[in-house]
């Protein structure tokens, strides 16, 4: 007797892999790319700047390089489009790698980083303190501990509940979501229609304008930091994603690790959005095109999901600063450009859920 | 025969609930032992499998594995020592089946790095040991239901565990698979790897197991070897249904159970 079972398909390992699908191929050209989008970024703008006189300007603060251009020009590199195209690439790939391991932690392809009210929580935090204070230091850092708040709500209710605790955690996090959705209208609603209102819409609405080194430094360590642990544990969101018995079976501590996702993610969703506003897609549409790109294993889609993430951030943010004289929120683009681009990569996708 | 695991008048009830789902069970497994678990359905059989891996925690009684008791044990050390392939899997993303197999080396693997190639070469193994190997870079949901009860057997051996536990493995096989896992599973156990399966099948108790255990409403009803316990009598108690147990001819040499009414 026979001890093997039927197989009735073809031998998958003699297949070689081409060249330009390997994941490392990849990521260099992800890396490359984003490297030379990092370097054109800075030329572009309504002060035009080559590329060129990009790279000399930025070895002149290493090598003693005599200056051939105006004073204004560095001005502009160091203070203004630099700081606007850091955060564009640390949101982005904050964005990415939360969506990507929430939904390895949900086991749910439709998941995006807001699945826990996060968003919302920010919406309201921001709209809030528009209406009190109106100080930009005390909106971003209202829309932070909001969206923190909203996340840690979410949780402390499904820990209270026994039974399946991923369930609850979705379902509370959609209520919270709904909650603050419902209080940021209510600010709308007693904002002044004058110059409030039109702050807190342009707010919702998402943007990079206005963003300084003093911004973005805090925001950018708690980014760094949140996707580097959530890089260090991504194989075992992997295990995670099997199912919390099968994950538990398998000799993961999945209270602690399902802890540390949803912290780390969090917060770097929450540090992300406490200085754009509200960017939807990103989130939910990166982690898809990196399984496109890599497959499923988080091991190698983690890295790529960030790296497209902050390329596709950048992109877009190039894209709202340079097509009209005046700006478009990046909110509203993130989607528009977005969503063709992903039916399209839809209709010749390869299987199931991609 | 170093005795592997030890059950000892386990007793388990869910958080609010009045009634106990299994209470007064205790046996143990020694090496080269396969145990069935026989009993209708809702007798408590995969809670049972499950109270042993520590998926859900005993309210009475103890449960002693490698001369520790399991419930203070950590997640990793109780994966080295307990495998657990569930009755159901539901896949989510589409791994590769080599993705999917290396899952079993979690326990080893830790917190914050990545499979090793050791990790790997364990894995290839256990699917060349199945003859599996050739689905390995194949998406594990692209296959058929029994290439993938194989893949989550590939994956309990990858886990190198002391003992096995298979809560109803050959429930989504077709009737040559069934077969064909069972006599796997057999060679196994013959080298040494002790296991528990449950079944609904009677015969499948003379086709691998040296023990067997009849559970009916949370209690050990008989336990003991096929020849002892699947008796026409314990057939009929627990499954209300007369059944005829016969022996065949001498080149075959094994019981089958045949339903007569």
């Amino acid at each position: 007797m026979t001890t093997q079972i039927d197989t009735k398909c073809e031998d998958s390992t003699k297949k070689p892999v081409s060249f330009w699908k390997k994941t490392p191929t990849i990521t260099l050209i992800l890396s490359i790319s984003l490297i030379l989008l990092f370097l054109i970024s800075f030329g572009l703008g309504r002060y035009g700047i080559s590329p060129a006189q990009v790279i000399q300007i930025f070895l002149s603060k290493i090598f003693p390089i005599t200056p051939t251009w105006p004073d204004i020009m560095e001005t502009v590199i160091f203070n203004i489009r630099l700081p606007r195209i850091l955060a564009a690439i640390l949101i982005g790939a904050a964005l990415a790698t939360a969506g990507t391991s929430f939904q390895g932690l949900f086991r749910n392809p439709l998941v995006s980083p807001q699945i826990l009210g996060v968003t919302s929580g920010a919406g309201f935090g921001a709209a809030m303190a528009i209406v009190i204070s109106g100080n930009p230091a005390v909106i971003q850092i209202s829309a932070f501990g909001v969206a923190i708040a909203a996340v840690a709500t979410s949780w402390l209710i499904s820990s209270r509940v026994r039974g399946n605790q991923t369930l609850t955690l979705v379902l509370a996090g959609m209520a919270i979501g709904s909650l603050f959705a419902a209080l940021t209208s209510l600010m709308q609603y007693m904002a002044d229609p004058e110059d409030e209102l039109p702050e807190i819409v342009f707010w919702l609405m998402g943007s990079l304008n206005s963003i300084d080194m003093k911004d973005l430094l805090p925001v950018a360590i708690i980014i760094i930091i949140g996707i580097t642990v959530l890089m260090l544990i991504r194989w075992r969101i992997n295990v995670l994603s099997m199912g919390e018995e099968e994950a538990k079976a398998l000799g993961v501590n999945t209270t602690q690790l399902r802890a540390v996702i949803i912290v780390c993610a969090s917060l770097i969703t929450a540090a992300a959005v406490s200085i754009s506003g509200m960017i939807g897609w990103v989130g939910l549409v990166m982690p898809h095109i990196g399984r496109m790109l890599v497959g499923p294993c988080n091991k190698k889609l983690l890295p790529v999901s960030a790296l497209l993430g902050g390329i596709y951030m950048l992109l877009i943010d190039n894209i709202c600063r340079t097509i009209l004289a005046v700006e478009i929120p990046i909110g509203i683009l993130t989607a528009i450009i977005g969503v063709p681009f992903f039916l399209y990569l839809i209709r010749r996708g390869k299987q199931g859920w991609v | 025969m170093g005795i592997k695991l030890e059950v000892n008048n386990a007793s388990f009830r869910y958080f609010g609930s009045k009634a106990d789902v299994f209470d007064e069970i205790s046996f143990s497994l020694s090496d080269g032992d396969n145990l069935c678990i026989l009993g209708p359905n809702g007798c408590g059989k995969t809670t049972l499998l499950k109270c042993i891996a520590n998926l859900l925690t005993i309210t009475g009684g103890e449960i002693i594995v490698d001369n520790h008791n399991i419930g203070q044990m950590k997640r990793h050390d109780i994966a080295k020592n307990i495998g657990y392939i569930p009755q159901l899997h539901s896949p989510t993303f589409p791994y590769t089946v080599l993705d999917a197999v290396l899952m079993g080396r979690t326990a080893y693997i830790g917190l914050m790095s990545t499979p090793s190639e050791e990790d790997i070469e364990i894995c290839r193994e256990a699917l060349r040991q199945l003859n599996i190997y050739h689905l390995s870079e194949r998406p594990y949901t692209n296959i058929s239901g029994g290439e993938r009860q194989m893949v989550m057997f590939a994956r309990v051996l990858a886990q190198k565990s002391a003992i096995l536990l298979l809560d109803e493995p050959t429930s989504h096989l077709d009737f040559g698979n069934q077969n064909r896992f069972l006599n796997i599973l057999k060679q196994i156990t013959k080298n040494g790897l002790p296991s528990i399966m449950t079944s609904h099948f009677p015969d499948h108790v003379f086709l691998v197991a040296n023990k067997v255990a009849i559970m009916n409403n949370g209690r050990l009803l008989a336990f003991g070897t096929p020849d002892e316990v699947v008796t026409e009598e314990n057939l009929y108690n627990i499954y209300g249904i007369k059944v005829k147990v016969l022996q065949l001819d001498s080149d075959i040499n094994r019981k089958i159970c045949v339903p007569i009414d």
